[in-house]
């Protein structure tokens, strides 16, 4: 039977190395995900992952509660990408086109089969979403992110940010009535 | 319930977050109302949006790489740390073994020093100055003889004959030699 996180958490903390690569084994995408979504280029979000789990590893003892791993994980994560940002922010374009933007995204809403024309059309929805959410103050889009994109839960999320489920919400609420609100306007105006 | 009492339960409903019996409500209300039936549509329509910006295949470093950085920096690092932490520890240890070994064995050859120092005087005392070991060797008795010679006097002459036979004239030793010669001659 495979070992759950909290077993496999349960042996990092007692020493085992071991136990470690498991973790960075099961985590290593999701970090790379949320640091991706965050910074937007692969070079950033690959030092995330890696200080992240090098963070992880030093800050172990910080960890008092097994279950909850993937908060303490997720916590260190985003707080390194937001400070990668801020860093960055003054230098480069934040989002690489090349890179990040939807040549590998596929958009599947009403039609099953989408056309060329539903493609692009749904290539410059993603785009103008992308410039939307870094319009958001950090807490909204890091909400936004992690629950919408990512898929996390909003317990989840309020104990990653050590905030009550309350606040998750209204970030969320808040964020999405922005997005929505950009998306109105920039839609209808090239429309 | 109104619009406003409404419009905070949307998003839970649209997340699956809202309890069945608020939801039940929700639904009746949106049967009827068309502004938080459009903000309901809106709000489903993003998270599809943003759902679908799914997550990058393409990295710069695979899978692996990563992993091998991660633990590079980590788990490796810490036990070659670990090595090198515990080596001036084996050396120090080391190094103070040898130094009490080494005391150790000062103290052993002293221990034995005096051991024999102190046998060597108790053999002094249990054998008096009369004994062979303490006698002159058969030239210093011919140079200084004493009173009870090893050798008898003939013997003495015949030593000193084959001593002026291979001592070189002029040797300050020859001198010596002949004196006792003489002496015992006479
Ligand atoms: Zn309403």
């Amino acid at each position: 039977m495979e070992k759950t996180i909290p077993q496999i958490v349960e042996q990092f903390l007692d020493g085992n190395d071991s136990a470690f690569a498991e973790l960075v084994s099961r985590y290593q995408k999701k970090i790379y995900s949320v640091a991706f979504q965050i910074l937007g280029n692969h070079l950033d979000a690959d030092e995330v992952v890696q200080e992240t789990f090098v963070r992880v590893y030093k800050k172990r003892k910080d960890l008092h509660n097994v279950r909850y791993f993937t908060s303490f994980i997720l916590r260190i994560a985003t707080n390194y990408s937001i400070d990668l940002l801020r860093k960055r922010k003054g230098h480069t374009v934040m989002t690489d086109d090349s890179t990040s933007l939807p040549g590998h995204v596929q958009l599947d809403l009403s039609s099953k089969v989408a056309t060329p024309s539903d493609d692009l059309r749904n290539k410059r929805l993603m785009n103008e979403i992308l410039k939307a959410l870094e319009l958001l103050p950090t807490k909204q889009r890091l909400t936004a992110i992690l629950h919408d994109i990512e898929g996390y839960t909003k317990a989840e999320i309020a104990e990653t940010c050590g905030c009550p489920e309350a606040t998750v919400r209204s970030n969320l609420h808040i964020a999405r009535n922005k997005l929505k609100k950009i998306l109105k306007q920039r839609l209808y105006k090239k429309e | 319930m109104t619009c406003l009492q409404y419009k905070p339960l949307i998003d839970d409903y649209a997340d699956n977050d809202l309890a069945p019996e608020l939801s039940l409500k929700l639904e009746e209300h949106l049967a009827s109302c068309a502004s938080c039936t459009i903000e309901l549509e809106g709000t489903v329509r993003l998270k599809e949006l943003l759902k679908n910006r799914v997550s990058p295949n393409q990295r710069n470093l695979s899978f692996e790489e990563t992993t091998n950085l991660i633990l590079a920096r980590t788990v490796e690092k810490n036990s070659w740390q670990e090595q090198a932490r515990q080596k001036p520890d084996e050396q120090v240890r080391s190094e103070f073994s040898r130094a009490i070994l080494s005391a150790a064995a000062a103290l052993i050859i002293f221990a034995i020093s005096v051991v024999i120092g102190t046998s060597d005087e108790k053999f002094a005392q249990n054998n008096p100055p009369e004994s062979p070991i303490f006698v002159m060797s058969p030239v210093e008795q011919m140079i200084e003889p004493n009173d009870s010679p090893i050798f008898t006097k003939a013997e003495q002459l015949n030593h000193i004959q084959g001593l002026l036979l291979i001592s070189p004239p002029g040797m300050l030793g020859r001198l010596s030699v002949i004196h006792e010669y003489n002496r015992l001659t006479n």
